[in-house]
């Protein structure tokens, strides 16, 4: 393919992207999608969408400017001039969406090493916590199948746990604020990180960073690439307290660690104002988990239809565009 | 995110980088002299070469105690500090935690955090969150019940 064939990767982008916002947007609203799955199933099309469409359009179908479908009307030669931008876009953009796709992949590996480097400082947990730990750990990989991940304790402060690493993940503890939870908190904390290695969040997550990355300039991947995130937590957030046998007190768990984390000042220092209405994520998570949401689905074939629909729709307004 | 024993300031030199200029010199006293020293010792020296109050002093050891970089023992009415680690060991943890910082910041997108975003102004939300949580009459039961 040559390289000016690039140029309606930006146009398919960022029109794309926006065309299948609107989209989602009107169908999460108007269809009154709350199940955190379905949910995520539909920004991942409308993240996906355009980048399907470019591949289409390069592989099976024609581009119209290939085709020689070019028609002489005001629309039609709009349409045309987005061309234009496109190969203007590649001249300037292009290098910008190599280095951040590198970037990307430069990342994956700062988290190898990141692992590496905490497993080197990892002691084991001595007393109740270092037990409740291990035990929670073993009971819940056997009940959800799942290999034994390590575990990998540290001495920093400012989080609870979390999993890294892409291809064998860990579960890395955070002692200072294990040491002010009980064992039932200890629970929900671990089998929320488990559940996240048994979707292989990682691997997923970091190769929607490069797509959201490699389409930086469209606002509305980021949107999207957000809104999954987010419908990630509440989707291991519901089956976790499936598993507890127990929403509120699940809830009543990211609340305290929520707390213990501000009490112990390692907070993210604050930038930006939110808009006036607009929820934390943790906010959302935590009233999810209260108000039993995430089980109030839609029906699987309506949903399969719905995200066609978005799909075919933007496919086909890509191929207008050009 | 992770704290440093004090804030980062890449543009200053040497200890200050982590800690304030005060603590830096106190710091740097208690080392050279490698062995147990109360606020007088340190406040007479460095009284000699600026002006400077006994309650600063006492002040800063007390911070840099509390820090865990010095360590406390209190013999009557005198508390004697000596260093917690050494000034190599010092350097190697603060080149560790910025190395980590820097590393988790950039390997975030292999991150899968339980709590992530804490902010400084969640306080409020958290209470309002509680009070919900308590007068929540769902009870005790599966999600979605």
């Amino acid at each position: 393919m040559p390289a000016n064939d690039l140029h309606t990767f930006f146009i398919y982008s960022f029109f794309g992207s926006g065309f299948a916002f609107l989209l989602v947007l009107l169908s999460v609203k108007f269809f009154s999608v709350r199940n955190p799955k379905q949910r995520m199933a539909l920004y991942l099309v409308g993240l996906l969408a355009s980048l399907l469409g470019y591949g289409l359009y390069h592989t099976v179908l024609d581009k119209r400017c290939q085709s020689g479908a070019l028609y002489e009307n005001f629309f039609w030669r709009f349409l045309d001039s987005l061309c234009l931008l496109g190969t203007a876009a590649l001249r300037f953009l292009g290098p910008v969406v190599l280095f951040m796709a590198f970037l990307g992949l430069l990342r994956g590996l700062a988290g190898h090493i990141y692992l590496r480097r905490l497993k080197g400082c990892s002691k084991q947990l001595r007393g109740c916590q270092g037990e409740w730990v291990e035990e929670v750990v073993s009971r819940r990989c056997r009940e959800l199948n799942l290999p034994r991940p390590e575990v990998v304790y540290t001495d920093h402060p400012g989080f609870a746990a979390f999993v890294l690493g892409i291809f064998r993940p860990a579960v890395v503890v955070g002692v200072p604020v294990l040491q002010e939870l009980t064992y039932n908190d200890v629970e929900g904390i671990l089998t929320h990180e488990l559940l996240h290695i048994r979707r292989s969040d990682t691997l997923k997550g970091w190769l929607l960073y490069l797509v959201r990355d490699i389409m930086f300039f469209s606002p509305a991947s980021r949107y999207f690439f957000d809104r999954y995130l987010l419908e990630r937590e509440r989707l291991c957030d519901a089956e976790t307290a499936r598993l507890l046998g127990t929403s509120r007190s699940y809830a009543s768990t990211l609340l305290k660690v929520w707390r213990v984390i501000l009490d112990g000042g390692q907070c993210e220092p604050r930038f930006s104002v939110a808009f006036a209405g607009k929820k934390k994520d943790l906010e959302k998570r935590v009233l999810s988990l209260m108000e039993g949401q995430e089980q109030k689905g839609f029906p699987g074939l309506g949903l399969f239809t719905l995200a066609l629909t978005i799909l075919g729709l933007t496919i086909i307004f890509l191929g207008l565009v050009c | 995110m992770r704290r440093l024993p004090g804030d980062f300031k890449p543009d200053m030199q040497g200890l200050s980088k982590v800690l304030g200029s005060l603590e830096s010199e106190v710091m740097d006293i208690i080392w050279r002299k490698d062995c147990e020293v109360c606020v007088r010792d340190i406040y007479e020296y460095l009284a000699g070469k600026r002006g400077i109050a006994y309650t600063t002093v006492m002040t800063i050891m007390g911070r840099l105690a509390e820090k865990n970089i010095l360590r406390k023992r209190k013999e009557g009415k005198t508390d004697f500090y000596t260093p917690s680690m050494t000034r190599e060991e010092f350097t190697s943890r603060v080149v560790a935690n910025v190395v980590d910082s820097l590393l988790e910041d950039f390997a975030d997108v292999t991150l899968a955090h339980f709590l992530s975003r804490v902010r400084q102004n969640d306080r409020e939300t958290i209470d309002r969150l509680e009070k919900l949580l308590a007068e929540h009459k769902g009870g005790e039961g599966g999600a979605g019940e």
